[in-house]
């Protein structure tokens, strides 16, 4: 298959709302897909699809993301009452010993300290949810 | 001291004052102490008669916290465990203020009281009313070795400290419930809340807040949100002095620490169980997601409540305990 034949289908492709185009020309089949996804191709043999907009696989992280754990058994919190402000959102800048939630259990409250300076990127807990003895809580980079 | 405080101090024995004996004392004209005597009224919701002919004089006598009485109370042993008594007449909370002492260097062993707190805290936001000259609002910062992981316990053996306390004074009738409220009849005569600090690892620093119903006057009354009894409905608050009723709560306090320090939680289960208002009975365990029933089976050396369900007892660490409603 000619490749400006390949070219003009995946043009014809951008500027439609059709996700895909299938061609069959004798042995030869040809899928362009806008889909992400891998799209099998049945038909052997069948030159790889083409896909529109490549998926891209994310870059795992080399350097291990910094937790913030849980000391103790208890309820989560992330404002220091019911109704008030958070502590932290996702984004907020936090140095060494800023409070980033508290965790309640018999009437023992523990105020979460940040242990590093950085930016809070994940909260992986909601408000009011129990925790157990040494879970993330919070990603700090 | 302000001028308000000072005007306290000179009227509090209860008897009449003329203004003028009053102003001379203060340095002040009669018109200012006027003044104040309104503060007071209106601050302080205290009530102040003014007779003509005769002067001022307060409702009922106030006994206002003095550090050479509460100290010199205490067991000679007892008192070389204080490491500071500070009194305030009027601080946001007795906890947030330690607690900050204690960020700031405090050795373990500092004692905070308070004769008016304007934001005494209860659990989750919830305030504990804390009117002016009535009641007790203490705290002690204590240092340990321990992580906060192993700290749990405390919650409960300050209670029984408390509880313990109130025993010596000869309250009687009065009980746990989990995990600290000290209750007379189910209704609460003494509340706890701990703030802890501290690495994951250890060491940690703890400020355990308590709060004693001595008199709840009228108006402050109104804004107390669940059922409650004072000392003056129980014994008359003439039976108790303040002053002695802080000494032997710092002194059961600090020796209940001291205690946990050494050997947790596990000596005082069986003391813990024998004074449990809802040892045995059916009871709701509620939590912001959801409620746990079962049958209170007591305590374990963590101070977590074990509740049975369907013939399986497990332990849990969170969660506000009620009986459960019948039918």
């Amino acid at each position: 298959m000619d490749i400006r034949k390949i070219k003009k289908l995946i043009d014809l492709l951008q500027e439609s709302d059709v996700t895909e185009i299938e061609i069959h020309e004798g042995e030869e089949m040809l899928r362009v897909s806008r889909q992400t996804a891998v799209v099998a191709a049945a038909v052997p043999p069948a030159p790889p699809p083409v896909a529109a907009a490549p998926a891209v696989e994310e870059v795992k992280e080399e350097i291990p993301r910094h937790t913030v754990n849980s000391p103790m058994v208890g309820t989560f919190y992330r404002a220091p009452s019911p109704g008030s402000k958070p502590f932290v959102e996702l984004g907020t800048t936090v140095n060494p010993g800023d409070t980033l939630c508290i965790i309640e259990a018999m009437k023992i409250l523990n105020q979460i300290e940040s242990d590093i300076a950085g930016t809070v990127t994940d909260m992986l807990v909601d408000n009011g949810e129990p925790v157990e003895y040494n879970q993330p809580l919070f990603v700090i980079e | 001291m302000n001028n308000r405080f000072r005007l306290l101090r000179l009227i509090a024995d209860g008897s009449f004052h003329s203004g003028e004996a009053l102003a001379g004392a203060m340095g002040v004209s009669r018109t200012a102490v006027w003044k104040q005597l309104q503060v007071l009224r209106e601050d302080l919701d205290l009530e102040v008669f003014a007779v003509s002919g005769r002067g001022y004089r307060l409702a009922r006598p106030l006994e206002l916290l003095q550090s050479q009485r509460i100290l010199s109370a205490l067991n000679p042993e007892v008192r070389d465990r204080v490491a500071r008594l500070d009194i305030h007449e009027r601080v946001d909370s007795t906890n947030t203020w330690l607690m900050r002492q204690a960020a700031a260097g405090a050795p373990s062993g500092s004692v905070c009281v308070a004769e008016q707190q304007t934001a005494g805290k209860g659990r989750r936001g919830r305030t504990w009313v804390s009117p002016y000259g009535s009641n007790i609002y203490l705290s002690v910062l204590w240092r340990s070795a321990r992580p906060p992981v192993q700290l749990s316990g405390l919650s409960l053996v300050a209670g029984l400290a408390t509880q313990r306390t109130l025993r010596a004074l000869g309250v009687e009738g009065t009980g746990l419930k989990w995990p600290n409220d000290v209750l007379h009849e189910g209704r609460k005569l003494a509340g706890l809340l701990l703030e802890i600090a501290g690495e994951a690892q250890g060491p940690s620093h703890v400020v355990v807040g308590i709060g004693v119903n001595v008199r709840i006057p009228e108006r402050s009354a109104q804004a107390i949100d669940q059922p409650w009894v004072d000392l003056d409905t129980l014994v008359g608050s003439e039976a108790i002095s303040r002053n002695q009723l802080a000494s032997v709560l710092i002194e059961q306090l600090l020796g209940a620490l001291d205690r946990f320090e050494r050997s947790g939680m596990q000596p005082l289960i069986k003391e813990w169980q024998q004074h449990d208002c809802l040892l045995g009975q059916g009871v709701v365990l509620h939590s912001p997601q959801n409620s746990v029933e079962g049958i209170h089976r007591g305590i374990d050396a963590n101070g977590a409540i074990l509740l049975e369900q369907a013939g399986v007892v497990r332990s849990y660490h969170a969660g506000e305990l009620s009986l459960r409603s019948k039918g």
